[in-house]
């Protein structure tokens, strides 16, 4: 168990901040990577080119570490959607394959499908949700042999229902579906093994439980998709391997060839100067912590809260189906849906923060959380609900 | 004309830097700006619609004032090759027609068509540079009844000949031609007007001439080419009052429409709270300056360096094509690119920066650049060359 890493972050004690699943707050050593970032293109003379290529390298590798995969199969994009994106141009379906999501899934993961389905004549297979929290049973119900690709989280990203997905990867290949997996909701904060799950593609923003600036995200891409099509012609940082410009005999050789693994995937300007050493600093320290003592540590919060908050008529998942390190409160049927309304707003009002989404009040910590923001936030729900 | 603007950059005394055309030097202003950025997610329940909404807004306005064009014209991408690729995915060809490009033209603007034509059986045509550095009646003699897309920049990447874009416009118009404008080289430093032009898709990376950070580029999609798709799928992207996720009635409601305008073009997390702030204030120092008034004023530099260098037997395009802010000096017959480099190397060493491209020194000033710098350069060209 990790003990609150406060002083790592820049979070006033006035703040009970519990809204990592939007946008999770940088750490202090990050924002000072940005701040030393900043400052090199106001010298642009003293960026040298093995720097910028060094740099993305070692983000690759640090990312590659947290999901035991290999730095050569991860690109570095600007966004879930550009990820998912990139899956959806690599992965063929014909007219009545299927593809499956869940109910109520994040639009990231979604909207690429239904376009697919309007253009190629797939069928967009959405699983509900059952009574008992059970994800899985219902989405290997779903995948078959008509099933072309499974398009899932690992966690449902408003109250952290966990998806066994090692079981889903077992029947994808039974029935010879892709799997494309947006880990944007657990990836950094929950442990994800490439060699178990076998994902086909594997997408996450960074800014949430990676500790990442904005914009700033990874793409696992699997060995056997790597001959795949980017979505830009990158010269630099899709098809050279280097900086060099290559001049033969008076003229310009254009490179016919892609980078090795993943590496054609790459957003164009992949090396951003400021972005990359925040994000390395942020990698770096959640590999130092370690994804499963994270993982456990912000468990003991959440369930401190859900125990904590049981008498307020609020229920979470059930209790076999908790990702641990956010979960999602949910009024008990027949309370009044309009205590939820502007609830987001009056607990703001108090500085606790947290996402109502639909039905759920989303509680989403990091390390930063001390137990007297704990106190707060269930203060603040006994006073507001 | 515009005096040296030294005191706006943080560029010391003993470098002479004319390398813009790789890496500009960023404002100071910029800086501060970037600094503030860095910090802010440090603390994210501060963020909100300024950050989300109303910063990309106003870098859209900004860029789209460059240029004679409306807000929403604009996308805001990583890079160039994102932006071609957003056009070349949305300009079909057919087999047996034309993609006219310059020979040795910068790769970001080839490769997405090289890939293009081997898919759709289409013909590259690649116009070669003719007497007196005459590029723009090579083009529009090469542009006929078969060319389906003329591919170009406004000047050539490593010495700045100019194209007369207008005439190529008109002629593109006579054809049917679409017109795919690769700016990166002179957007900011030369003035461009989409109502003259009439470009179909014009491109903007903006670490170059709008003294942008890494990583932050400009899409500009004329009005009857924005129904068409984008590289990505994003929330934002699609018809919804507020980009965020709509519950209706206990379930996700997903947009099915797109937003009007090019903002469907924008990149995922187009919300850079880091580069954003930093390019706003850029560009707004450029509208102060106004491009026309940079051109003429780089111009006097790239001039000066011309006249006093030709006693070393360096010589520039010719006088009636040239872009003005950007210039190469080639070599007397007989030096190879190893030469080239080399030189560029001993210039370093002497903190005088440019870059070696293909047959020419490339030198690309911007307002930071004082008389003694173009001394400096003058100097120091005579000791090596």
């Amino acid at each position: 168990m990790i003990a609150c890493q406060r002083p790592l972050f820049d979070v006033p004690e006035d703040i009970a901040f519990f809204d990592c699943a939007a946008l999770a707050p940088i750490l202090t050593a990050s924002r000072d990577a940005g701040l030393v970032g900043v400052e090199r293109k106001v010298q642009p003379w003293r960026v040298r080119s093995p720097q910028r290529i060094a740099e993305p390298d070692r983000i690759r590798a640090l990312f590659a570490g947290l999901i035991g995969a290999s730095a050569q199969d991860i690109a570095i994009i600007p966004a879930a959607s550009y990820g998912i994106a990139t899956a959806a141009i690599n992965l063929p379906v014909k007219a009545g394959e299927r593809i499956v999501v869940l109910q109520d899934q994040y639009p990231n993961n979604v909207l690429p499908w239904i376009m697919k389905r309007a253009r190629e004549g797939a069928e967009l297979v959405f699983v509900a949700r059952p009574a008992d929290d059970d994800l899985t049973t219902g989405i290997l119900g779903a995948i078959d042999e008509r099933t072309a690709i499974a398009a899932l989280p690992h966690c449902f990203w408003a109250d952290g229902t966990l998806i066994d997905l090692a079981a889903v990867g077992q029947r994808c290949r039974e029935v010879g579906a892709a799997l494309v997996v947006d880990g944007t909701q657990s990836v950094g904060a929950l442990p994800f093994d490439v060699a178990a799950i076998r994902p086909d593609f594997l997408i996450v923003a960074g800014y949430k439980w990676l500790l990442c600036p904005y914009t700033f995200g990874f793409l696992y891409v699997a060995p056997q998709r790597q001959g795949g099509i980017p979505l830009e012609h990158s010269w630099r940082d899709g098809m050279l391997e280097g900086w060099g410009v290559d001049w033969r005999d008076g003229h310009l050789d254009y490179p016919e060839g892609w980078q090795p693994g993943a590496g054609r995937f790459n957003m164009g300007e992949t090396a951003n100067f400021i972005s990359t050493p925040m994000a390395i600093k942020a990698l770096e320290q959640v590999q130092a912590w370690e994804v499963g003592e994270i993982n456990a540590s912000l468990r003991r919060i959440t369930e401190t809260i859900i125990e904590r908050t049981s008498n307020l008529g609020l229920t979470a998942p059930g209790a076999d189906h908790r990702a641990g390190h956010m979960t999602g409160l949910r009024l008990a049927p027949g309370a009044k849906r309009r205590d939820f309304d502007d609830l987001q707003k009056r607990l703001e009002d108090k500085q606790v923060y947290l996402s109502v989404r639909g039905d759920f009040l989303r509680i989403a910590p990091h390390l930063h959380v001390n137990d007297a923001d704990i106190d707060r936030l269930v203060a603040a729900l006994a006073d507001t609900l | 004309m515009i005096s040296c603007q030294r005191h706006l950059f943080d560029v010391p005394d003993d470098i002479a830097y004319f390398n813009c055309a790789a890496f500009s030097p960023i404002l100071k202003t910029s800086r501060d700006a970037g600094v503030i950025g860095a910090a802010k997610k440090a603390q994210p329940w501060r963020l909100g619609n300024f950050e989300f909404e109303e910063e990309p807004a106003r870098a859209q306005t900004l860029f789209a004032k460059l240029i004679g064009a409306q807000a929403q014209d604009i996308a805001i991408v990583p890079a160039t090759s994102y932006g071609i690729a957003t056009a070349a995915a949305n300009l079909p060809t057919k087999a047996g027609q034309c993609i006219v490009l310059l020979e040795d033209q910068y790769p970001n603007n080839v490769l997405p068509w090289i890939e293009k034509a081997e898919r759709d059986g289409a013909e590259l045509v690649f116009v070669a540079r003719g007497e007196g550095d005459d590029l723009t009646a090579g083009i529009l003699d090469a542009i006929d009844e078969r060319t389906a897309i003329a591919a170009l920049p406004h000047c050539f990447w490593t010495d700045g000949t100019l194209i007369d874009l207008a005439a190529i416009g008109r002629r593109c118009r006579e054809v049917n031609a679409a017109l795919v404008i690769d700016a990166t080289q002179s957007v900011g430093a030369l003035p461009f007007d989409v109502t003259e032009i009439q470009p179909d898709f014009l491109v903007v990376s903006g670490y170059k001439w709008l003294l942008c950070p890494y990583t932050m580029g400009f899409l500009y999609v004329a009005p009857q080419r924005q129904d068409g798709l984008p590289l990505e799928s994003t929330v934002r992207g699609h018809v919804q009052k507020d980009g965020a996720a709509v519950w209706q009635n206990g379930h996700m409601h997903y947009p099915v429409g797109w937003q009007s305008g090019a903002g469907r073009f924008n990149m995922g997390e187009t919300a850079n709270l880091i580069s954003l702030p930093m390019a706003i204030l850029a560009l707004e120092q450029l509208h102060a300056w106004d491009v026309g008034e940079i051109n003429k004023s780089l111009r006097r530099i790239t001039e000066t360096i011309i006249e006093r260098t030709g006693n070393l037997g360096l010589t520039a395009p010719a006088v009636d094509h040239r872009a003005g802010h950007l210039t190469g000096l080639r070599l007397s017959a007989g030096a190879d690119e190893r030469d080239i480099e080399d030189i560029q190397q001993r210039l370093a060493e002497k903190q005088v920066y440019l870059s070696a491209r293909g047959d020419s020194l490339r030198i690309a000033p911007h307002l930071h650049v004082s008389d003694e710098d173009i001394d400096r350069l003058v100097s120091a060209l005579a000791d090596v060359v």
